[in-house]
């Protein structure tokens, strides 16, 4: 923390008292560095240049100077005037020339070869040259009409002769020297005010161009280039150190030049950067040779004019860098010598907050640092002292306190070792009961498996009862209303037994059925207020007959009001309740007994409705079992008719409405029946019950219908031939399997189709879908006939788009109302 | 303000107050200006000639001046009236130098202004810039001669109207020593060259009755007139030919530049040619740039001429030096001075260190009306100065020159 803090500052502090100044004063001595290494490369050039420049000025003056010293010795003059007048008369071979020359020869070579040129020639004043040292192709010839009478030497010459003035001609190529560039120095020769001819002196160029091959000053990439302007070119006279052929042969147009030589061939003279014609940047200076209208540049390469400079920015960035890591260093070693003890004795001071009073701070670092650690470590010291004592008392007090405590954690175990014995006892129990809760769930499993099974059994055995039950309950009754052959009263009675049998066959399947629905929970009850009075008259009505079979007095006993005995129930099977103990009270009656239905309020809003018989009661051993399916109270009525089903439907049916049902029972003295249910306010107007099937015996209308009737079992087609044979109107078609049935409906066009659904092959459902999807036989009414008469089922079928299902066996009545309902309406449909 | 921010101010801001203070001092101690004298003739008869070369200097000097100054100071002119008396010249240069402390003298028009001056420049081994062609056969280590060697101007001149016009030349000028050592030098020419001098006639500076001239122009009809008459007795040399009826006479004038050309009324005759190194109808960029701030500064009427190029080109030779050697000190100006070469008007002006002279072109121009000089040839290159003709030792040109001064007028 300390030196987080401490560190910083201090190295900034360092760095701006040490590396800051230092790093600026170092920029500024390099920038003046810099600035000063510039001027003095500058100043370096522009002297060479101008050392150089006075190098040719002098070469040219003093043979400027030799040539008119020459012009006025009387050597010049007399070879002048003998060889004038011999080498036009007698030729340049001639004996006497060769003679006068040979007289002068001496003294000219003598001079040429101390002064350095390269030839001297004299030509007088008709133009010819007379005389010349080497003898090259122009020694002879005539400058003012010869061959060369146009070159450098013959218009210098001229002028010479002209102006009386010296001449120097500028670089040119020269024929008679092999086309190699010469510079004349020509003065007139004049003796006595009338012109001789001139004295012309070559030069040596290499001797001028010379100056420029020393590049002492220069370093490694300094030179001096000497220029000359050719109109608009720039032809360069001396090697380049880049293009060491360069004299007299590269040239570049003026534009395109390096400008340095560029201004110096406009007459500036100057020093400063530029563009070299290598096309590196150089410093250079240039100056203007009016003599041979010559530039010079001096220059050098910029990269090694200021290498110096760039070193020692170098060394100054180095410097600077070694400077920032010392400061930081040190400041780094300073924070440390002072943030060390501080953090000891703040790590001191911690653990003694801490409360370890035996902490002492080093004496460590600095004097101050040390003193500050001793008073620290004193203070420490009386801290502790006083500590100690505390601690004493603390301790005497903390032994009682221990004492007690231990008192007290004794009794606490005791009662934890029982507490710890009642958890495993817990525990046991619970696990009893988890091993039976486990068993019982096995069990219950078990016993709602085997139910599903006998619910799934009853289910099958119903609609395969059904089936044969048609085809008795159908003939019985077509036998027993046939108004074409009537029977004789036996006959009648027979078919009566038959009838009378079939049906109660009929109902207890319907029993088993609704019993095997309550207890695979499918049975749907529909509650409602419905007030008992009423139901308890229409069913000792239906009663009344078996009642008076065997002389039992049938009353009611409702207390109260009628409107106050009114109960939350679905209607029908609370009926069908009651139906079934008073069945049962008739039954179990002695011949001659009472059976009275009742009804009294119990508290708070639940009825109780009892059936009370005055017959043999039941046995107490008995009761329990009262209300189980297929147990019967045998014993004393063997013979007496019974599924054995009835109470414990009964019992099902209250339950799911909501309510109880039991049984008070006396051996000898009676049974008393009685169900509660909850009470409930006043029931609604009971719907008109649609209006009794009246018996038909001929569909309405004079129209000719056709029916299609799809059915595999023989014995029902046989029926419903029967049942449609006796009619007016009515034509049967038969199909025994649905493809033959979808193929009649096509071809034939019925005005009503029923449909089994249970047919090999393709069922009743895609039956009706396949009659659906094709248009000529979609408006035709299809009744589903089937033996499948569980609710799941007919809701399936109306919901496949049935206009009605009826369920075997086919109640006639019923089943004849429901074709003539079809058919008018489908008749009216299609007379619209 | 925290206590601590006070400390900080009170320690920072005395040392902030001393360092500009500091700074101040240095950078507004205004650096003097060079001071320069130029010495003309504001009155006088030379007045008229001289007061361009006076607006020259000054041109330059506003230039330099303008592109911030010599050295990091300004040039201030010192300007005082030489009354065309040489001895007024001498006085003049003397209490220039001595007391208003001059770097660099430009002065004189005529040769015995110079003469005058050239002691008093000497002895303070000073410097002078004289803008003149002249006759030559001097060479002072104290002056720079801008103007025209005779090697430049009278024997190129001579020639080109010989080779022009033919050999018979008739020879008129003013009476002192400039005409008279160009004639000298011109006799020499045609001596040694072929030709004819007819005659050699001079008139006293400002005498106008030239008419013997003319009558004697008229009986001997030369080819050529070669005119080195000064002053006013041009104008009436001018209207004697005209009036004699010899516009038609071939005539070389070596003295009369632009100015006076329109002043005295030369461009009515219909032959007549000057020479010089520089003309105002020039048309490379760097005279018109010349020409347009000339007339700017001083008037679409006031035309340049030859020897304004020469004095305006002698400050920049000066200028120019004075940046290289980082003073402006005569004695060191002085030596480098020889070495210089700059762009000018009229081309390029090289000084050459051996005679102290400029190289100069040589320039041919016929007179248009209006005074303006048409140019009809040039030198190919530029003429090294020879103020002394080689083929005569100085003594000798100095015996010829007090010889032919001691003539008597014919």
């Amino acid at each position: 923390m300390i030196s987080s803090r401490l560190f910083p500052r201090l190295l900034l502090s360092f760095l701006l008292l040490s590396a800051v100044p230092l790093a600026g004063l170092a920029w500024l001595y390099t920038l003046t560095f810099e600035r000063t290494l510039q001027q003095s490369q500058l100043d370096n050039l522009a002297s060479l240049a101008d050392k150089k420049v006075d190098q040719i000025n002098t070469y040219l003056d003093e043979r400027l100077a030799d040539s008119r010293l020459l012009a006025n010795s009387a050597d010049t003059h007399d070879a002048l005037k003998s060889l004038s007048l011999l080498m036009p008369h007698e030729g340049s071979g001639s004996r006497r020339y060769l003679a006068a020359e040979n007289r002068h020869r001496e003294y000219f070579r003598t001079l040429l070869e101390n002064t350095g040129f390269y030839d001297l020639l004299l030509t007088d004043a008709t133009d010819n040259v007379v005389f010349s040292v080497l003898h090259e192709p122009d020694f002879g010839s005539n400058m003012n009409t010869g061959t060369y009478r146009d070159s450098a030497l013959a218009e210098a010459h001229r002028e010479a002769m002209a102006l009386l003035g010296s001449q120097i001609t500028s670089a040119r190529p020269y024929a008679p020297s092999g086309d190699k560039p010469a510079i004349f120095v020509v003065t007139p020769v004049l003796k006595d005010g009338k012109i001789l001819g001139t004295v012309a002196l070559q030069l040596d160029l290499d001797k001028l161009t010379q100056v420029t091959a020393d590049t002492t000053g220069l370093g490694d990439t300094g030179e001096a280039a000497l220029a000359q302007r050719e109109g608009d070119q720039v032809l360069y006279v001396s090697p380049l150190r880049r293009l060491p052929d360069a004299a007299f042969s590269y040239r570049v147009a003026l534009n395109k030049t390096a400008s340095a030589t560029q201004a110096a061939l406009n007459g500036e003279r100057g020093a400063g950067l530029a563009a070299d014609y290598a096309e590196g940047e150089v410093i250079a200076a240039w100056r203007y040779l009016p003599a041979l209208h010559w530039s010079m540049v001096v220059k050098m390469d910029t990269a090694e004019a200021f290498a110096p400079a760039i070193q020692l920015r170098r060394f100054t960035l180095f410097a600077i860098g070694a400077l920032l890591l010392v400061a930081s260093l040190v400041a780094l070693i300073f924070g440390r010598l002072i943030a060390t003890p501080i953090r000891n004795l703040t790590a001191a001071t911690v653990h003694m907050a801490g409360g370890n009073l035996s902490q002492r701070a080093p004496v460590e670092g600095a004097a101050e640092f040390r003193q500050l650690a001793v008073s620290f470590n004193s203070m420490a010291e009386n801290l502790s002292a006083s500590a100690r004592e505390l601690e004493q008392k603390v301790e005497q007090r903390t032994a009682e306190l221990k004492h007690t405590n231990a008192q007290l954690i004794d009794e606490a175990r005791e009662r934890e070792r029982a507490e710890n014995n009642l958890k495993l006892l817990n525990q046991e129990l619970e696990q009893r009961v988890e091993q039976r809760t486990e068993l019982l769930l096995a069990a219950k499993h078990e016993a709602e498996r085997s139910n599903a099974a006998k619910s799934e059994f009853l289910s099958r055995m119903s609609h395969e009862l059904r089936t044969p039950m048609n085809a008795i309950i159908g003939f019985s009754q077509l036998m027993e209303s046939d108004p074409t052959h009537s029977l004789s009263e036996t006959q009648q009675d027979n078919v009566h037994e038959i009838l009378h049998a079939g049906r109660h066959l009929l109902e207890l399947i319907n029993e088993v059925l609704d019993l095997a629905r309550i207890e695979s929970g499918r049975l749907e009850l529909s509650p409602e207020p419905v007030a008992l009075a009423g139901l308890a008259q229409e069913c000792t009505a239906l009663m009344r007959p078996q009642a008076e079979q065997k002389r039992i007095a049938l009353s009611i006993t409702i207390t109260g009001n009628d409107s106050g005995c009114t109960v939350l129930a679905d209607r029908l099977r609370l009926r069908q309740v009651l139906l079934n103990l008073l069945s049962n009270g008739i039954k179990y009656n002695r011949a001659g007994g009472s059976l009275t239905l009742g009804c009294q309020p119990v508290d708070s809003g639940w009825l109780r409705i009892t059936v009370r018989d005055d017959g043999i009661g039941i046995a107490p051993d008995f009761l329990p079992r009262l209300f189980m399916p297929f147990e019967r109270f045998d014993s004393a009525y063997a013979g007496t008719e019974g599924t054995g089903i009835g109470l414990a439907l009964a019992k099902h049916l209250v339950e799911g409405m909501g309510g109880s049902i039991g049984v008070d029972s006396q051996e000898g003295q009676g049974s008393t029946f009685w169900i509660e249910l909850p009470a409930a306010g006043r029931e609604e107007p009971l719907a008109e019950s649609a209006t009794p099937a009246s018996p038909v015996t001929a569909v309405a209308g004079e129209r000719q219908h056709t029916l299609l009737y799809v059915e595999d079992n023989p014995a029902n087609m046989r029926l419903m031939r029967k049942i449609v044979g006796g009619r007016v109107g009515l034509t049967l078609l038969e199909a025994g399997n649905a493809e033959r049935g979808l193929e009649l409906a096509v071809t034939r066009r019925p005005d009503l189709i029923l449909l089994d659904i249970n047919l090999p092959g393709m069922d009743g459902f895609a039956a009706l879908r396949q009659l659906r999807d094709n248009p000529a036989t979609r408006d035709i009414p299809v009744i589903a006939v089937t033996a499948n008469a569980m609710p799941k089922d007919v809701a399936r079928g109306m919901a496949a788009g049935f206009a009605d299902y009826l369920t075997k066996p086919l109640d006639v009545q019923q089943f004849l109302s429901a074709v003539t309902h079809l058919l008018e309406r489908s008749s009216g449909t299609a007379h619209r | 303000m925290s206590a601590r921010w006070k400390l900080v101010l009170a320690l920072t801001l005395p040392s902030i107050v001393v360092i500009a203070a500091i700074v101040w001092q240095i950078y507004s101690r205004a650096a003097p200006n060079i001071r320069i004298g130029v010495l003309h003739s504001l009155s006088g008869t030379m007045a008229q000639s001289e007061k361009p070369l006076v607006d020259a200097v000054r041109l330059a000097v506003e230039e330099i001046n303008a592109q911030g100054g010599l050295l990091g100071r300004k040039i201030e002119i010192v300007v005082a009236d030489g009354k065309s008396d040489s001895n007024v010249f001498a006085a003049e240069a003397e209490r220039l130098i001595s007391e208003e402390k001059i770097s660099a003298l430009f002065a004189c028009w005529t040769s015995a202004c110079r003469k005058a001056v050239k002691p008093v420049v000497e002895r303070h081994r000073h410097l002078l810039f004289y803008p003149l062609q002249y006759e030559g056969l001097e060479q002072s280590p104290n002056i720079l001669y801008t103007g025209s060697a005779p090697n430049q101007q009278i024997v190129p001149g001579t020639r080109w109207a010989v080779q022009k016009f033919g050999p018979r030349i008739y020879l008129v000028g003013s009476d002192y020593v400039f005409p008279r050592t160009a004639n000298i030098i011109i006799r020499d020419l045609v001596a040694a060259t072929g030709g004819e001098i007819l005659a050699e006639r001079y008139v006293p500076l400002g005498e106008t009755s030239v008419a013997a001239i003319i009558a004697d122009i008229r009986r001997k009809k030369p080819d050529v007139v070669l005119n080195t008459l000064n002053g006013d007795s041009n104008a009436a040399f001018f209207s004697g030919l005209l009036e004699a009826g010899l516009a038609a006479q071939p005539l070389v004038s070596f003295s009369v530049a632009e100015g006076e050309m329109q002043a005295w009324g030369g461009d009515r005759l219909d032959q007549h040619y000057g020479v010089w190194s520089y003309f105002q109808s020039l048309p490379q960029a760097e005279n018109q740039r010349f020409v347009a701030a000339w007339q700017a500064r001083f008037g679409v009427s006031q035309p340049t001429s030859d020897p304004v190029e020469a004095a305006y080109v002698g400050v920049l030779l000066w200028a120019q030096t004075v940046r290289d050697v980082g003073s402006s000190e005569p004695g060191r100006v002085n030596p480098a001075l020889l070495r210089q070469t700059i762009r000018s008007p009229s081309g390029i002006a090289a000084v050459d260190a051996q005679t102290r002279h400029l190289w100069k072109a040589l320039r041919i121009g016929k007179v248009r009306p209006g005074g303006q000089f048409e140019q009809i040839t040039a030198s190919n290159e530029l003429l090294r100065p020879a103020p002394w003709p080689h083929y005569r030792s100085r003594e000798a040109w100095d015996t010829l020159i007090r010889a032919s001064a001691r003539e008597e007028l014919p």
